[in-house]
């Protein structure tokens, strides 16, 4: 192998597994999809008909806008809540505010514990007969706060954003705060001497050398808030909580593929159509995702 | 030197050669070990004194059993078996869902027909486990039925009584609702526990309706069954499955039972084990919601067995084993672990409680088995009724319309 073919060496190992476990079961969820197949026994061949139960089925179409209004919402709080939480908390850990050990210990010690058990933790908080929360409330005289929580529809899917939030929230600081040590001191003290105050310094000088830690935030929190399965499946079921607010998009998948075995059905045609539509939303929002950073932090 | 090396040798090569015999006199003395699958962790306890008992008397078979989760049972043995890797004998739905139907066609069961005896068992049973014409699973003596369980100690501290009519019924969950407890816990969240309630209360003021339904003689979206689903709601609205229901799960709804909070669940009677074994101190009884004139209504379903897979390495000993367990002994093993109502005769039912819950006078289909019976053809009202009906009771779906949609995916053979 000559000398300019090297690399070829070096990337055929990854690109044979990359391809085994990711383009090959891909071509066959686009294949799948094309299909009514329960998974055992014959294959039909139905062309674009999966597709069209989940975007024009007058029920179908509606529990998918709501899977997907719900996967958007959440990804809207992680961008524009949670990432601004995740720079103040890192910031405040970079100027080692007292404390700031502990702090970063509790805020990133949640990610460690398995997203089935946080589930379980929450049911165990806010079960409305036996769980903690509305036990503390009795006993404190505070009935009138007393509520069915996750089964409230008004606001289970606020308290599930603010559990995921808990779990996942100390990645995307650790993130951002390993990018916040490595901005250059002599800058941050030439602000100092010409007399930028605390948040101008943050502002204007230290924010902007964050870019890159914030562009992968961005886009990992969207992938993740795309992707949610196992904590609104373990708070609100399988088929989404009451009145589908804590459906979401990979629930559905879910729920339609697999069935269970009580339901006694399993569609995997129609579940690798609702695979491919998934993927091509994350898709064409990595990529747009990509488009406006490239322009916005254009130089 | 030489001499003591060559003794060695010697030595090693017959420690060797009497290793090696030692390994093959185990080796062929060494069980033959058959695999099976359970759907949930419910049945582990029957299942594991029942396997007990055949490899005591079948010594040179080893069982080993795999306990999954209904949730994803049906994924993980279509996976296996297209992996061609399925265990020797598996549980599964029986002719109840499309299962048997769709397995068959696969190819993954074997033919049981001339392997076992059902000729013991009722019709119902059998029915379960034949696929035109041909047995492809062992039957089994349980009926699987759904039953109010109250707590005795409360109910003899307030004075209260089983109620012998509808109405009364209804006075009691007022009465209890009034001393300050749960009349009924529910899990809200939970469409099974949802069903398990709502087919009582269907068959408690419309048992007519069901019996011409159970032979496609009645529509679903008749007005008899938007009342009952409206007098499920009624209670709903009057507090009695608890103020915050919609956020209970099934685990929940059992534990505020057990603890005291609740004074009646109504669940399946297959929780009846479960039921005792968590709560050793309470007394705990049952009976089924009366009609209005008083019958003793009782909503069945059979349970079905296990199949044989049909790629099975060790055909002789898994059909030995689907053998035992259509026996007599096996299913009294089976019952007594699930403490389940026993429907052959010659198996008794599995404990008291299981007995009050038989008692009664009206055996009545079940609503969840006639969407299946009789659901038109690549529809599916069974899926939109287990997605819909926790929606009934936050008004987001209506009785009305929710029996519409459910009738438009029913072919009914008698209308």
């Amino acid at each position: 192998m000559t000398k300019s073919k090297a690399y070829i060496g070096f990337i055929t190992p990854g690109f044979i597994l990359y391809s085994l476990f990711m383009i090959v079961p891909l071509g066959f969820a686009i294949y799948y999809s094309f299909f009514n197949w329960s998974g055992l026994g014959s294959m039909e061949c139905i062309g674009l008909e999966n597709f069209k139960r989940i975007f024009f089925d007058p029920r179908m179409s509606r529990i998918f806008n709501n899977a997907l209004g719900n996967n958007f919402r959440y990804m809207a709080i992680a961008v524009f809540v949670f990432i601004p939480l995740q720079i103040l908390m890192a910031y405040l850990i970079h100027i080692k505010i007292h404390g700031h050990n502990l702090f970063r210990l509790m805020i990133f010690l949640p990610y460690v514990i398995s997203p089935s058990i946080i589930g379980f933790f929450a049911l165990l908080v806010f079960d409305p007969n036996i769980g903690i929360l509305n036990n503390v409330l009795l006993g404190i005289g505070l009935n009138q706060l007393v509520s069915s929580w996750f089964g409230n529809p008004s606001i289970a899917f606020y308290l599930l954003v603010v559990v995921i939030g808990w779990n996942g929230i100390g990645v995307g600081m650790v993130i951002i705060l390993a990018n916040m040590k490595n901005i250059p001191q002599d800058v941050v003290e030439a602000s100092i001497i010409d007399g930028a105050s605390v948040w101008q310094r943050f502002w204007l000088v230290e924010l902007p050398f964050l870019e890159p830690s914030i562009i992968n935030v961005v886009v990992l929190s969207s992938i993740f808030a795309l992707t949610q399965f196992d904590i609104p499946f373990i708070v609100g079921g399988l088929n989404g909580g009451v009145n589908g607010k804590l459906d979401f998009l990979n629930l559905m998948f879910f729920r339609y593929t697999f069935g269970d075995a009580y339901f006694g059905e399993t569609a995997l045609g129609f579940g690798a159509a609702i695979s491919v539509v998934v993927f091509t939303i994350i898709l064409c929002i990595a990529i747009l995702q990509k488009l406006v950073f490239s322009r916005l932090f254009k130089r | 030197m030489k001499k003591t090396m060559v003794f060695f040798i010697v030595c090693l090569l017959a420690v060797g050669v009497l290793f090696s015999a030692g390994q093959k006199v185990v080796q062929d003395g060494e069980p033959v070990v058959l695999s099976i699958w359970e759907h949930t962790p419910q049945f582990e306890l029957p299942l594991r004194n029942t396997l007990e008992r055949f490899m005591e008397l079948n010594p040179a078979i080893k069982v080993e059993y795999e306990i999954k989760t209904p949730d994803n049972y049906l994924s993980l043995l279509t996976t296996a078996i297209q992996a061609g890797e399925a265990p020797d004998l598996f549980w599964h739905h029986g002719t109840a869902t499309t299962d048997m139907a769709n397995l068959t066609r696969q190819g993954a069961l074997m033919d049981l027909t001339d392997h076992i005896d059902v000729s013991k068992y009722s019709q119902m049973s059998r029915d379960k486990v034949t696929w035109e014409g041909r047995v492809y699973q062992t039957p089994a003596a349980t009926i699987d039925t759904r039953a109010a369980f109250y707590n005795k100690d409360l109910f003899e501290k307030h004075g209260w009584s089983i109620p012998k009519t509808f109405s009364e019924f209804e006075d009691l969950l007022g009465k209890i609702k009034a001393a300050g407890y749960i009349p009924l816990s529910l899990a809200g969240r939970d469409n099974w526990n949802i069903l398990f309630l709502f087919e009582p209360i269907l068959a408690a003021m419309y048992p007519d309706w069901i019996i011409d339904a159970a032979v496609g003689k009645a529509r679903i979206d008749d007005p008899r069954v938007i009342s009952a689903m409206n007098k499920m709601i009624e209670w709903a609205q009057k507090g009695y499955y608890g103020e915050h229901f919609l956020g209970v799960d099934e685990a929940g709804q059992y534990l505020s039972f057990s603890r005291g909070q609740a004074a009646m669940t109504v669940a399946g009677s297959w929780t009846t084990t479960t039921l005792i074994n968590n709560n050793p101190e309470m007394k705990i009884g049952a009976f089924q919601i009366p009609t209005q004139d008083g019958q003793k209504p009782i909503v069945l379903t059979y349970a079905a067995g296990f199949s044989v897979y049909s790629k099975t390495k060790h055909s002789e000993e898994a059909l030995k084993l689907a053998n035992y367990l259509t026996s007599i002994e096996s299913q009294q093993i089976w019952v007594d672990g699930l403490g389940a109502i026993a429907g052959l005769a010659g198996v008794n039912s599995g404990s008291d409680l299981a007995n009050e819950i038989a008692d009664a006078n009206l055996e009545l289909e079940s609503f969840y088995n006639i969407m299946v019976l009789y659901h038109a053809e690549g529809e599916s009202p069974t899926k939109v009724w287990e997605e819909d009906n926790p929606k009934l009771f936050t008004g987001m779906v209506v009785p009305e319309t929710f029996v519409k949609t459910l009738d438009s995916m029913m072919d009914y053979p008698g209308l």
